[in-house]
C-alpha cells in the first residue's frame, strides 16, 4: 500500500527524468510525498535508456531501467510532465511556486494506444531520432523507441504538415482511437505549495558542442562516438545489434577506442569525465561478444578505475576479451582509400611516434552539463561552477546554493549510474526532510 | 459491403487530386513529372496512376480511395501554394534565380566525352558521387530502342553511360521513386551499410519543373523524395511530346526513331542517323510538338537545382554550369580537385567579365523563353 500524506501536503518538483530524477521521484513517492517529475523530452529514461549494457556487470541497461520507468508512470504520488520545462520559480524553501511550460504533444496522452498507425501513414520521413544518436530516422508522428514511457506518440510541430501548412491530416484520419488533437496548445501549469526542488538534468556530450574534427569525427563515417556505438551495437538500435561500419557495412575486426576526447584537455574541458575508462572496456567487451575475432585497442592517458569491482573488470577485459591497453597520446586521424582510419600517436612506453590502421574508431567523448542548465540556473537562482555543473559543497554534495533546491547525478559532476542512483536517494532524503519537517 | 462513412478530416478547404485535374491536368499545364503519382503510390493509397504522360485516377472505383490529404496538389510544380516558401529557401528574386557561381567545364573521362552531351558534366558528377560512395542510386533517364526516354533508377556507375546525352521529349523522372521501398530493399541487400531505407542517398537529374517538384517535396520532407540528396537541373528551353516529335522528324527527314543515333539543338535541330548522316532542320518546324506546359514556363536555367547544366553559352565540348547552393559548390570543388573535370579559363577576357557576359546571355535566353510564352 502506497502511503499518501494527503492532498494538502507539499510536493517536490524534480527537473529531469533520467535515472537520477526517476530514483529520487520513486523514493519520495514511496514516502508518500507528491512528486512532479518534469522532463523536456517526450519520454523519460534519459541517457541510461540509450545504453546497451551497464558496467561492471554487463546487465542490459533498458532491462533494469524499464521497471523503474513504468513504476514512475503508474505511481499514484508521481505526476509526469513530459515535453515540459520549468519556466519560473518563486518563493523559498517549503513554499515555492513553480511554473511549468508544457509543450503540446498533439496526441491525447490518455487516449493513444501506441499502435503506430499515425507514424506509418505520416508522409513526413527522414527526421532524425535523438534517441538513436541521430543514426536512425522517423516520421513527424513519432515515438523515440517502442518501449518509451509514456507509451504515447507525439507530433513534431516543426515538421508536421498540418501544423505548418494546414494540409495532410492523414494521422488524424488514420487514428482509430481518435487520439490526435491538433487543437492542443502549449500551456503553463502553475504548481503551488512546492516544498523543494531537485535538479537532475543530467548530461550532454562533447560532440554536442564541438566538431572534434582533429579526430576526423563527422568527416569520416568510420569515426563514431561512444554514444553512437551504444546505439549501433544495441539490439533495438538502428543496426539491430549487428555492429557494422557506416561506410561499407563490413563487421569491424579491429576497433580503436580513444580516451579523454575533449576531457582533461586545455582545448576542451579541464576535468575528468569519470566514466569513459570503464564504459570503453564495457563496449569493447560487448563488441567482442558479437565477434570473437575482434581486437580492441584502448588508447589511454591514465586508466581510472576507482569503483567497486572496476579494477577486476579491466583485468577481465585484457585477459578474456582481447583488449590491448596502450598508454599514449593521439596526434591525429586520417583514412586510407578503403576508409580505414589511421591513427597517429605517441606511445608513452617507448616515446615513439607510431601509426595504427583500424576498421573503426570510437571516441570516448567528455560528459558536459546538460545544454539547458544555464537557463534553468537563472530560473532557479542557483550557482553553477566554472564548467556549468551545479555548484555544491564537498560535504553537502546534494545541496545547491539555494536552500530547498537539491541536485544529484551528472547535473552535479560526471558520474556513473550507481553513484547517480545513490545521490538521487540522498537528494530525495534531503527534500523529504523539508516536506515532513526535519 | 461496408457502408461508406464520410471521411474524418481536420482539413478545411484543402485542394485535392480532383482540383489538380481541373486546374492543371485538363488545362494542359501538367508537366508529367510524376510527383503526384510517386507520392500517392508510395503511400499505397491506390488512387492515381500515370497513363502515358497523364496522371489520372486508376479507375472510377479508386476515386473514393483518395484520402483527400491534398499533398498531390501542393507538391505539383505547377501550383502556387508552396512557391513562396521554396522561392525564399532558394533565394529566388529574379528570372535567373540565385547564382553562387558560374563556370564552364568539361569531363576528363574519354568514354563520357564520346557519349555525353556538351561537356558531359552531369554524367561525370554522378560518376564521382558513385566512386566516392556519396550516393547509393541516381534517377536518370535512358532511351529505349525507339528513342523514347524511360526514367530509371541506377545503382552503379556502369549503368551511367547509357543515360548520358540529352532527351528532347519528356521523361517522368520523379515517377520511379514510387518504388522506393522496393528499390530500397534491393539496395539494402546489396550493400549492407544502409540499415534504414529512409537513409538511402540519391541524386536526381531533371528539368527545371521536375526540380521544382522535388524541392516542394523536400520542403515538406515527404516520402519518397526525402532520399534525394543532390538535385541536378538541366537547362530547358522547351520539351517535346514524344509522339508528335517523331511524327515531325519522320516528316522532315523520313527517318524512324529506331534509326536515329543522336539529336542536338544548337540554334537548329540536328538529327544524326545511325549511318552518321546529319540532318539540320529549323527549330521552328517542331513548334507544334512542344508540350503545352512549356509555353507558360518561365524557367530556363533550373533555379531550384543544386547545380544546373546546359550547353548554352559554353565553348565547344564544354558545359555551362550554374552553381546555386553550398552543397553544389562543395561538390564542384571536390570533383575539380579529384581531377574529374577541367574548368574552362577564358583567354580573351577577365574571368569576371566572362561570368557577367555569360549570365547576361543566359538571362536574355530566359527572357526570350518567357516572351515566347
Amino acid at each position: 500500500m502506497v502511503k499518501n500524506l494527503g492532498d494538502n501536503s507539499k510536493s517536490v518538483v524534480i527537473v529531469g527524468a533520467g535515472i537520477a530524477g526517476i530514483q529520487a521521484a520513486l523514493d519520495l513517492g514511496d514516502m508518500g510525498i507528491k512528486v512532479h517529475l518534469v522532463e523536456k523530452q517526450p519520454c523519460i529514461g534519459g541517457r541510461m535508456a540509450q545504453l546497451d549494457k551497464t558496467f561492471p556487470t554487463l546487465d542490459c541497461s533498458i532491462c533494469i531501467l524499464a521497471p523503474k520507468l513504468s513504476e514512475c508512470y503508474r505511481h499514484p504520488n508521481i505526476t509526469l510532465h513530459t515535453l515540459s520545462e520549468v519556466q519560473k520559480v518563486e518563493g523559498s524553501v517549503g513554499n515555492f511556486t513553480v511554473n511549468v511550460l508544457k509543450h503540446a504533444r498533439y496526441v491525447k496522452e490518455d487516449v493513444c494506444t501506441n499502435c503506430g498507425d499515425c507514424g506509418s501513414i505520416c508522409p513526413v520521413r527522414g527526421i532524425t531520432n535523438f534517441f538513436d544518436a541521430n543514426l536512425a530516422t522517423q516520421a513527424a508522428a513519432q515515438i523515440a523507441f517502442p518501449a518509451a514511457v509514456p507509451a504515447v506518440y507525439r507530433i513534431d510541430p516543426s515538421k508536421c504538415l498540418y501544423l505548418n501548412y494546414e494540409i495532410c491530416g492523414l494521422c488524424y484520419q488514420n487514428c482509430g482511437a481518435d487520439a490526435i488533437d491538433f487543437s492542443q496548445k502549449d500551456s503553463v501549469l502553475s504548481l503551488d505549495n512546492v516544498g523543494a526542488l531537485i535538479v537532475a538534468t543530467g548530461l550532454d556530450l562533447a560532440e554536442d558542442i564541438h566538431t572534434l574534427n582533429i579526430y576526423g569525427y563527422q568527416k569520416y563515417d568510420n569515426v563514431v562516438t561512444a554514444m553512437e556505438l551504444e546505439r549501433l551495437i544495441c539490439a533495438s538500435g538502428p543496426q539491430a545489434g549487428h555492429l557494422s561500419r557506416l561506410t561499407d557495412g563490413k563487421h569491424p575486426k579491429k576497433i580503436a577506442f580513444l580516451q579523454c576526447i575533449d576531457s582533461r584537455s586545455q582545448k576542451g574541458q579541464m576535468y575528468c569525465s569519470s566514466v569513459c575508462c570503464m564504459y570503453t572496456t564495457k563496449e569493447a567487451m560487448i563488441a567482442y561478444e558479437h565477434d570473437n575475432e575482434l581486437e580492441s585497442y584502448v588508447f589511454y592517458i591514465d586508466m581510472r578505475a576507482g569503483g567497486k569491482g572496476f579494477q577486476k573488470f579491466l583485468h577481465r577485459g585484457a585477459e578474456e576479451y582481447n583488449i590491448k591497453y596502450l598508454k599514449s597520446k593521439i596526434s591525429h586521424i586520417e583514412v586510407d582509400e578503403s576508409d580505414n582510419p589511421i591513427i597517429t600517436y605517441e606511445d608513452y612506453e617507448t616515446s615513439e611516434i607510431k601509426q595504427l590502421t583500424v576498421d573503426l574508431v570510437v571516441l570516448a567523448t567528455c560528459i558536459i552539463p546538460s545544454l539547458g542548465i544555464n537557463k534553468l540556473a537563472d530560473v532557479l537562482g542557483i550557482d553553477l561552477d566554472h564548467y556549468d555543473f551545479v555548484k555544491t559543497h564537498p560535504f553537502l554534495p546534494v545541496e545547491t546554493s539555494v536552500e530547498g533546491i537539491y541536485t544529484c547525478g551528472c547535473a552535479r559532476e560526471p558520474m556513473d549510474i550507481p553513484r547517480s542512483v545513490a545521490e538521487a536517494s540522498g537528494a530525495a532524503a534531503r527534500a523529504a526532510e523539508v516536506i515532513k519537517g526535519g | 459491403m461496408e457502408d461508406v462513412l464520410p471521411k474524418k478530416t481536420v482539413l478545411k478547404d484543402v485542394k485535392i487530386f480532383k482540383d489538380l485535374e481541373e486546374e492543371i491536368i485538363k488545362t494542359n499545364k501538367c508537366c508529367a513529372c510524376g510527383a503526384c503519382v510517386a507520392y500517392c503510390s508510395s503511400q499505397m493509397f491506390d488512387v492515381i496512376k500515370m497513363e502515358g504522360y497523364t496522371p489520372q485516377f486508376i479507375s472510377d472505383a479508386n476515386v473514393d480511395n483518395c484520402k483527400e490529404c491534398g499533398l498531390c496538389y501542393y507538391i505539383c510544380p505547377q501550383t502556387e501554394p508552396l512557391m513562396k516558401f521554396i522561392n525564399e529557401d532558394y533565394r529566388i528574386r529574379d528570372e535567373m534565380g540565385f547564382i553562387q557561381d558560374i563556370i564552364a567545364a568539361k569531363t576528363t573521362d574519354e568514354k563520357i566525352k564520346e557519349m555525353g552531351q556538351d561537356g558531359g558534366l552531369v554524367t561525370t558528377l554522378l560518376m564521382y558521387l558513385f566512386d566516392k560512395n556519396k550516393i547509393d542510386a541516381a534517377i536518370v533517364s535512358e532511351y529505349d530502342e525507339k528513342l523514347q526516354p524511360i526514367p530509371k533508377i541506377i545503382y552503379n556507375k556502369e549503368d551511367l553511360l547509357k543515360s548520358s546525352g540529352t532527351r528532347y521529349s519528356i521523361s517522368s523522372n520523379i515517377l520511379p521513386l514510387t518504388e522506393l521501398y522496393n528499390i530500397a530493399e534491393e539496395i539494402v541487400e546489396k550493400q549492407h551499410q544502409i540499415y534504414d531505407i529512409n537513409q538511402i542517398r540519391m541524386a536526381f537529374v531533371g528539368t527545371p519543373c521536375q526540380c521544382r517538384a522535388v524541392r516542394k517535396m523536400q520542403l515538406l520532407n515527404i516520402s519518397p523524395a526525402h532520399v534525394i540528396k543532390y538535385v541536378f537541373g538541366l537547362f530547358c528551353m522547351e520539351n517535346f511530346d514524344y509522339d508528335k516529335l517523331f511524327e515531325l522528324v519522320k516528316k522532315e527527314t523520313n527517318e524512324d526513331p529506331t534509326n536515329i543515333a543522336k539529336m542536338n539543338i544548337k540554334k537548329n535541330f540536328f538529327i544524326i542517323n545511325k549511318e552518321n548522316k546529319v540532318y539540320e532542320v529549323e527549330l521552328k518546324k517542331f513548334d507544334d510538338a512542344v508540350r503545352n506546359h512549356c509555353h507558360d514556363c518561365d524557367e530556363f536555367t533550373g533555379r531550384f537545382a543544386d547545380i544546373s547544366f546546359g550547353g548554352s553559352g559554353a565553348v565547344q565540348q564544354n558545359s555551362m554550369v550554374i552553381i546555386r547552393t553550398e552543397k553544389g559548390e562543395e561538390l564542384i570543388r571536390d570533383v575539380t580537385i579529384a581531377g574529374y573535370i577541367d574548368k574552362f579559363t577564358p583567354k580573351k577576357s577577365t574571368i569576371t567579365d566572362w561570368k557577367v557576359s555569360k549570365i547576361d546571355l543566359l538571362r536574355r535566353m530566359t527572357n526570350n523563353k518567357i516572351k515566347k510564352a
